[in-house]
């Protein structure tokens, strides 16, 4: 392996742990200040289904200025857990053969993902009592149709598609188009339909499915349903590219450099997803009086 | 363009949305050819059951104010401003008056009106 590849690795790992634990954390962060600070619960009781149910307005705004420290707190540690792990590496002499060190970097990684996963989930939570303890008479809804392209470009569509068919047949074609367990072409098969199974169904349960917010405007539910679309198409498009060179690298037999694109590959995804949802939806153009006690009193 | 139901008004949430596309044609918020969304998404944005909607709908089509285009979607109708102004129901009701007010100069009791308008209703339902 050439030594460059390891310097090269170092560098990307250090780029995955600042983006995905220091550089998007910090700005969700800064946005769930801004929601606490601006909006507590004394004042928008209906953002805060549960804390507004469980505690005292005092107590629910005290209480609701401690997620995002939490948050801010328990990616730090992930970060300083990375640098650990690279300053081991450095002093263990590392080297990249392909024996478990992708193990490590996708076990760190989903550890460096899990705070974003929990907020969704937990806010996926807080959708769904708001639901539950919605009491308004009056539902509102926009008489535009919304289609497909309205939320990403036939182009980008197009080319997701292009490169999932050229990337299923470059792997039939380096397997003599022999469909099987055994050389692991099923397997891929079965993960690239499933995975875009998947995206189907959730851009159908977004965009076409019920209000997850009952209270949530129609203006800013567009970008929503735009950030799940285009990541959507992002991370397919990402995803073939990088199967794709994982198996040019297997048929060349340099498999030192597996890791290497799966840290781009994880990069790739952090900018796909969470860039896309902090650049299609401003927090400071959230219409937050939706959720106001009495939404006529100003 | 936005759309407001009230579930708790007296008035059915079919005509709720019936009259407020009417409104928005009236007003020139909605015009000739602009596309409506599917009764799937205004059903689950409203929260309602696709057939309150699918009934909206239908009748719209039938005042001739929306027209259905196969998979196309729903689009505003051509003379919708013209036709939006007609009350179908307003008209029913002058109709009828009309009619009742007929039976009774002759003699016809309001019972005989009623089973008469009853067995009329039910022959016509088989």
């Amino acid at each position: 392996m050439p030594d460059f590849i390891l310097v090269l690795f170092y560098f990307v790992f250090l780029s995955q742990i600042f983006i995905l634990s220091y550089y998007y954390p910090q700005k969700f962060y800064q946005r769930m200040r801004y929601v606490t600070e601006n909006f507590p619960p004394s004042k928008y009781p209906k953002l805060y289904p549960r804390l507004t149910k469980k505690y005292t307005a005092a107590y629910a705004d005290e209480a609701v200025r401690a997620g995002p420290v939490k948050y801010r707190r328990i990616n730090l540690f992930i970060l300083l857990v990375g640098l650990i792990l690279i300053a081991v590496a450095l002093i263990t002499g590392f080297s990249l053969q392909s024996k478990g060190e992708e193990i490590i970097l996708v076990f760190y990684t989903a550890l460096q993902f899990s705070p974003i996963i929990l907020l969704e989930i937990s806010d996926f939570k807080r959708m769904s009592l708001m639901r539950k303890t919605n009491q308004d008479s009056t539902r509102k809804a926009d008489l535009m149709p919304r289609r497909f392209f309205d939320f990403v470009s036939p182009v980008t569509f197009g080319l997701a598609v292009f490169l999932v068919v050229v990337y299923t047949s470059f792997l039939l074609y380096i397997n003599d188009f022999e469909v099987s367990w055994d050389n692991g072409v099923l397997v891929m098969l079965v993960t690239i339909i499933g995975v875009h199974v998947y995206f189907a169904a959730l851009i159908k349960w977004q965009v076409f499915g019920k209000k997850m917010d009952p209270h949530l405007a129609n203006k800013d539910r567009l970008p929503q349903m735009k950030t799940i679309v285009s990541t959507s198409v992002y991370t397919s498009i990402a995803m073939s590219i990088f199967f794709m060179a994982l198996a040019v690298m297997d048929e060349f037999d340099m498999h030192y450099v597996q890791a290497l694109l799966l840290s781009l590959y994880f990069q790739a995804l952090a900018i796909f997803g969470l860039g896309t949802m902090l650049r299609s939806s401003r927090i400071e153009d959230i219409d937050f009086e939706v959720y106001r006690k009495d939404p006529t009193v100003a | 363009m936005e759309i407001t139901i009230d579930i708790d008004d007296p008035d059915p949430l079919f005509a709720q949305l019936m009259a407020q596309i009417k409104q928005a044609v009236i007003a020139g918020e909605l015009k000739p050819g602009d596309a409506l969304p599917s009764i799937r998404q205004l059903a689950n944005d409203l929260e309602l059951n696709n057939k309150t909607v699918a009934k909206a709908y239908r009748l719209l089509e039938r005042d001739s104010v929306i027209q259905a285009k196969g998979y196309r979607g729903t689009f505003i109708h051509p003379e919708a401003r013209a036709n939006s102004t007609v009350d179908l129901n307003a008209w029913v009701l002058t109709k009828l008056r009309e009619t009742i007010e007929a039976f009774r100069e002759t003699g016809v009791t309001d019972s005989e009106i009623r089973i008469a308008f009853g067995n009329i209703m039910n022959n016509h339902k088989n």
